[in-house]
């Protein structure tokens, strides 16, 4: 019946036996490597973005576009139908105003992340990037355009754009 | 044979930024051995155990389980291991209270835990795959344009997520185990931390927690087993939907609507805010409260932000139902405990045991907790009365 509450076995470290190596510590740098299977539907959507185009896949029962592409639809169960070329234009459906960085550092100059529904899906928003844009100018409606990388600096990713830009000013 | 689930045990870490004076086991098995003094079990009478917690690579520390299961006491005995992303601890508590249910075990171990201070949660929640632009430094980036698009539908007013934020912070204070005590939170404090992901400030965000948080849960024969009165549960629900589907609304998820239709179904709920005491509501960005407050039925679509607004969900100000009453996420992010504690702090309620921050007379309570991009849900209502 005793569970030696309040009274765990051992000596209890500090913050400073740890940082000061006062107690055995090791330290170990893994080499992290994978290869990740995109499978039908990613493997194409992630082609195309190499040659700056924007596909989904269509249901013909549920009558729904799936982007990215993939090869089933996820309420239906069943294999898609045909794949889609979308445009690579779009309207900002939501955006936030980031004032930090990657590693979570504050940063000056804004970032933009945008749901950008694009064109032709039916309604489906992608997470991205707009560039040189005002943060004040920017509106849920926005019309925006892709811009790409130069094709020879394509991978095969979404970052393939490199940001999208307001209709117009771009 | 099938049986009602019992809470009967409860028991949870202090949490904080950094438990260096404990290892992973070390520290789970704090929140244990608090859990078993509670039910006055001790570790021999355990019949299984489920363990949960957030993926491994935010610690490093690869299946954990394989080197802590014996000083979890499994030797010769069952243990499962949970994992649906932040809502992973409100699960394993519905795994745990499905095996009693079940009629499969008498006397389920369910513990949740993460030290946050072994990791670095930004790479971790970043494989860099192809198709996510790498745009987002942590969760918080990732959900602020649901913030926004939530404010644009409803026209909420900006302070609405502040206040959220100071009222959790001051439910805190009542608990002793709550990570963050700000003693002086007030309205300006919050509002003048720096803005991160506009329309969300520092102030407005969960912090990195070390913590666990444990339960008994037994069949109707041990039920009075422990030294309080048992917490009864009268139904448990899950859901999941993609993270990117045509037609999903990000703000208010199909997948968290329908759990919490099925849950109120079995339990007979038809008004959650009259029915319920309180509730403890996976709330790790202030404007979760408003939006889930629609999810979750308590208030009409568009109108989440007047039930926050309103002071109803705040013990301080005597809300009719005061939602995160330890303080909640916004408070204590040891994210695989996260959804335990919400499961456990509703129980600690209708057991009349969550001290300062109790709820007079609570009898029932809601507790639900949240994964991935808004694609978990998990949920329980638990109470004084048998079900
Ligand atoms: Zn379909």
């Amino acid at each position: 019946m005793r569970n030696e509450v309040g009274e765990l076995p051992g000596v209890p470290l500090t913050e400073k036996d740890v940082l000061h190596k006062k107690v055995l510590s090791t330290e170990w740098d893994p080499k992290l490597k994978w290869a990740w299977d995109t499978g039908i539907g990613y493997g194409r959507y992630l082609n195309e973005l190499k040659k700056g185009r924007i596909v989904g896949s269509k249901c013909n029962k549920c009558k729904r576009v799936l982007l990215p592409a993939r090869a089933f639809c996820e309420l239906c169960f069943r294999q898609v139908d045909e794949w889609v070329h979308l445009k690579d234009t779009g309207t900002v459906n939501t955006f936030s105003i980031a004032y930090t960085d990657w590693v979570a550092r504050r940063i000056k100059e804004p970032r933009i992340p945008a749901m950008i529904e694009i064109d032709g899906s039916g309604g489906v928003a992608i997470l991205h990037l707009l560039g040189a844009v005002d943060p004040k100018q920017v509106r849920v409606g926005l019309r925006v355009k892709a811009v790409w990388k130069p094709e020879s600096q394509r991978e095969g990713a979404i970052t393939d754009i490199l940001h999208w830009l307001p209709m117009g000013e771009g | 044979m099938a049986s009602r689930c019992a809470v009967i045990g409860i028991g949870q870490t202090k949490h904080t930024d950094k438990r260096l004076d404990v290892n992973h086991t070390g520290m789970v098995r704090e929140a244990c051995n608090r859990a078993l003094e509670d039910a006055r079990l001790s570790w021999k009478e355990v019949d299984a155990l489920v363990i949960g917690k957030a993926p491994d690579t935010i610690e490093g520390v690869i299946c954990p389980e394989l080197y802590m299961a014996e000083a979890l006491g499994m030797v010769g005995k069952p243990l499962f291991r949970v994992h649906t992303a932040g809502s992973v601890g409100g699960t394993t508590a519905i795994v745990g209270a499905e095996l009693v249910r079940a009629g499969v075990h008498d006397k389920v171990l369910v513990v949740g835990w993460q030290k946050q201070s072994e990791s670095d949660i930004t790479w971790a929640l970043s494989p860099h795959l192809p198709f996510d632009p790498p745009l987002m430094a942590g969760a918080g980036g990732f959900f602020a344009p649901h913030f926004r698009e939530y404010i644009r539908r409803s026209a909420a007013p900006d302070h609405v997520g502040i206040k959220v934020a100071v009222k959790d912070r001051r439910h805190a204070l009542r608990n002793p185990y709550a990570h963050l005590h700000q003693p002086k939170v007030c309205f300006e404090e919050i509002r003048d931390t720096p803005m991160l992901w506009d329309p969300l400030r520092y102030g407005e965000t969960c912090p990195s927690s070390d913590g666990a948080c444990a339960m008994v849960l037994s069949s109707e024969k041990y039920a009075y087993h422990g030294g309080t009165r048992p917490a009864w549960v009268h139904a448990t629900e899950m859901r999941s939907e993609p993270t990117i589907m045509p037609g999903r609304d990000e703000v208010n998820p199909r997948a968290g609507r329908d759990c919490a239709a099925a849950l109120y179904k079995q339990a007979g709920i038809t008004n959650p805010r009259r029915d319920f005491d309180c509730a403890e509501i996976y709330v790790a960005f202030s404007w979760f409260e408003p939006m889930l407050a629609e999810t979750l039925g308590f208030a009409e679509p568009g109108e989440g932000w007047k039930l926050s607004d309103s002071g109803a969900t705040s013990l301080d100000e005597g809300g009719d139902i005061p939602w995160n009453c330890s303080g909640g996420v916004l408070s204590s992010n040891p994210i695989g405990a996260s959804g335990t504690l919400r499961m456990a702090e509703a129980a600690l309620q209708v057991r009349g045991q969550a001290g300062a921050h109790q709820v007079d007379g609570a009898r029932l309570a809601l507790a639900h907790a949240l994964g991935g991009a808004s694609q978990f849900f998990a949920m329980w209502i638990v109470g004084s009365e048998k079900p």
